[in-house]
């Protein structure tokens, strides 16, 4: 489905200005982004619900379902009478049983009976997804489909929804002020094998620093300081994450580049103020390597968007306390802190050194030659 | 916090919080057969602990037929949850659960504090200083000096390398026996 918004406006206030959006059949997309930036006009726009812009959608899908973030169910009919009425609608013959059956995919037997206003707001939601998959849509439209739900309704949602996902592969479209909910969802059936060994060096988003060779002792350890002092000022930051992964993930790599830090910075201190040649070998690393430091403090809109979310960091200020801990290091070790006159970018758009190609030759060779294999 | 303990008379019958709630989780536990299986899954970098006295195995559930084991990685980037995944699986295959769902979890993230008192007796037995084994220095990082020789018992040892045969790990060398050790860090 190809889809090209030329212009949406509210009054004065554009929302959309040419805007194009192509999704494969089957694919789960989720758009995210702060309230307000679009997301719901959007869906309504492609659905249909809003006629009011220019919008053009080429190879459009055939049957449509929509979950609404607000609850949309007849108080006065049962839940059955809710799933039949849409069925009906959409020219679907939806027995008792198949009706049943939609029910206890949800996780919801035993409820066709009732009235909405016996269900929770999860159950309610539940209920909603059900009708929307009993006519079997080619586009399933959701809109904040955990917004409001507390922990165990929204794991419910989640399980229900990749069960459902799995067996029913309509194109998704889910909005969500939250892309850790996206991620968890969009299961396309890659797994870590696939990231690891699949990707080409382009979709790799790795920043240059990590993928600098080994070099000789004095490279390594300089390459590792100004890594670990990155993570030194990073990390504490990423505590304060929303998301609890991430934020668990943080607390202990905290401990763990303590360790680091004290070995990188005890060889950089020991090298750099050691013997003529170990000063010298010091010195051309910490050149060599700068103009790759900067990259490490640049923000793209991926990042932006998790840093407002109070997801991510904003990791463009963490410049000077790294600059302030490196240099007071090497000071330390009797190097000179390089000027910052060059820098080489591009990891996070995929565009790196020849060294991530040597590195993913090595690693993928025996998956790209024998796809699929297992130890 | 500290709680008491029933344990042998002979040493100090106290337990971190940590390791209590651990130990609570496992006793009152619907599946408790199912923890004393897992109890002969062996870590692969220290095969004298099991994977519940070095604190990696967190959670084993029913859902109908399946069983759901949670399992974490002790440092990050451990190359051993593969491995563990794999004996985890076998072992209640082995004794007739077919179908096993075993799920890494970083959060929360490990700690060195649960791994199990009588896991640290053994890795002490094994030639591993376990971390309380060392005075701290002023960063709650491994000494310079001064953990105690898991083989001959004497404190007058020195840390060679901050890392060991693993990352999580750091070498000591004993200058009374000359033996090199491993000590497990404090995370």
């Amino acid at each position: 489905m190809e889809i090209h918004i030329r212009r949406k406006a509210f009054g004065d206030d554009l929302l959309f200005d040419n805007f194009h959006l192509s999704v494969d059949r089957g694919r789960f997309l989720a758009i995210s982004g702060p309230s307000g930036c679009g997301k719901t006009t959007l869906l309504r726009l492609i659905t249909g619900l809003d006629r009011d812009g220019d919008v053009e959608i080429t190879d459009p899908p055939e049957r449509m379902a929509y979950v609404f973030q607000e609850t949309r169910l007849l108080p006065w009919r049962t839940v059955r009478e809710n799933l039949q009425l849409v069925a009906d609608a959409a020219g679907i013959a939806a027995p008792a049983k198949a009706v049943g059956k939609m029910l206890e995919s949800v996780e919801l037997p035993e409820t066709a009976s009732l009235y909405p206003d016996a269900l929770s707001l999860g159950m309610k939601r539940r209920v909603e997804l059900a009708r929307a998959l009993l006519i079997r849509p080619d586009l399933l439209v959701l809109d904040e489909p955990f917004v409001s739900l507390d922990e165990g309704a929204a794991s419910a949602m989640k399980r229900v929804l990749q069960r459902v996902l799995r067996d029913q592969k309509p194109t998704v479209l889910m909005v969500s002020h939250n892309p850790a909910d996206a991620a968890e969802l969009a299961d396309d059936g890659r797994d870590e094998d696939d990231f690891a060994y699949m990707r080409n060096d382009r979709e790799y988003r790795n920043l240059l620093l990590f993928e600098m060779p080994k070099g000789d002792f004095a490279y390594s350890q300089v390459r590792q300081l100004f890594s670990d002092v990155y993570y030194t000022v990073l990390l504490p930051e990423l505590l304060q994450s929303k998301d609890e992964t991430l934020s668990a993930i943080a607390a202990k790599a905290i401990k763990e580049t303590k360790y680091h830090l004290r070995r990188s910075r005890d060889w950089v201190l020991r090298l750099g103020d050691g013997t003529e040649e170990s000063h010298k070998r010091t010195q051309k690393a910490v050149d060599q390597l700068w103009g790759y430091t900067h990259e490490l403090f640049d923000m793209d809109d991926t990042e932006q968007l998790l840093a407002d979310e109070g997801i991510g960091v904003d990791v463009s200020k963490l410049r000077d306390a790294w600059l302030k801990m490196v240099s007071d290091i090497l000071t330390e070790a009797t190097i000179t802190v390089p000027e910052d006159s060059w820098a080489v970018r591009g990891g996070r758009t995929g565009y790196h050194t020849e060294n991530l190609g040597h590195m993913l030759t090595e690693m993928q060779i025996v998956h790209r030659s024998f796809p699929g294999c297992k130890w | 916090m500290v709680r008491k303990v029933k344990g042998a008379m002979n040493e100090i019958s106290l337990m971190p919080e940590e390791q209590y709630r651990r130990l609570q989780q496992r006793n009152v536990a619907d599946v408790k057969e199912l923890w004393d299986l897992l109890d002969a899954v062996k870590d692969p970098e220290v095969p004298v602990l099991t994977i519940w006295d070095l604190g990696i195995l967190r959670e084993i559930e029913r859902d109908g037929d399946k069983v759901v084991v949670t399992i974490t990685p002790t440092y990050s980037g451990c190359p051993a949850m593969d491995n563990i995944t794999t004996d985890v699986t076998k072992a209640l295959n082995d004794a007739g659960y077919a179908e096993v769902q075993v799920k890494t979890s970083l959060s929360p993230a490990w700690s060195s504090e649960w791994m199990s008192p009588d896991g640290r007796k053994k890795l002490r037995n094994y030639g591993i200083a376990p971390p309380e084994d060392a005075p701290l220095d002023e960063d709650g990082l491994t000494p310079e000096a001064h953990a105690q020789c898991p083989h001959c018992g004497s404190k007058n040892t020195r840390r060679v390398s901050e890392f060991g045969s693993t990352a999580c790990k750091a070498l000591f060398q004993c200058d009374d026996c000359s033996e090199p050790f491993d000590y497990f860090k404090k995370i």
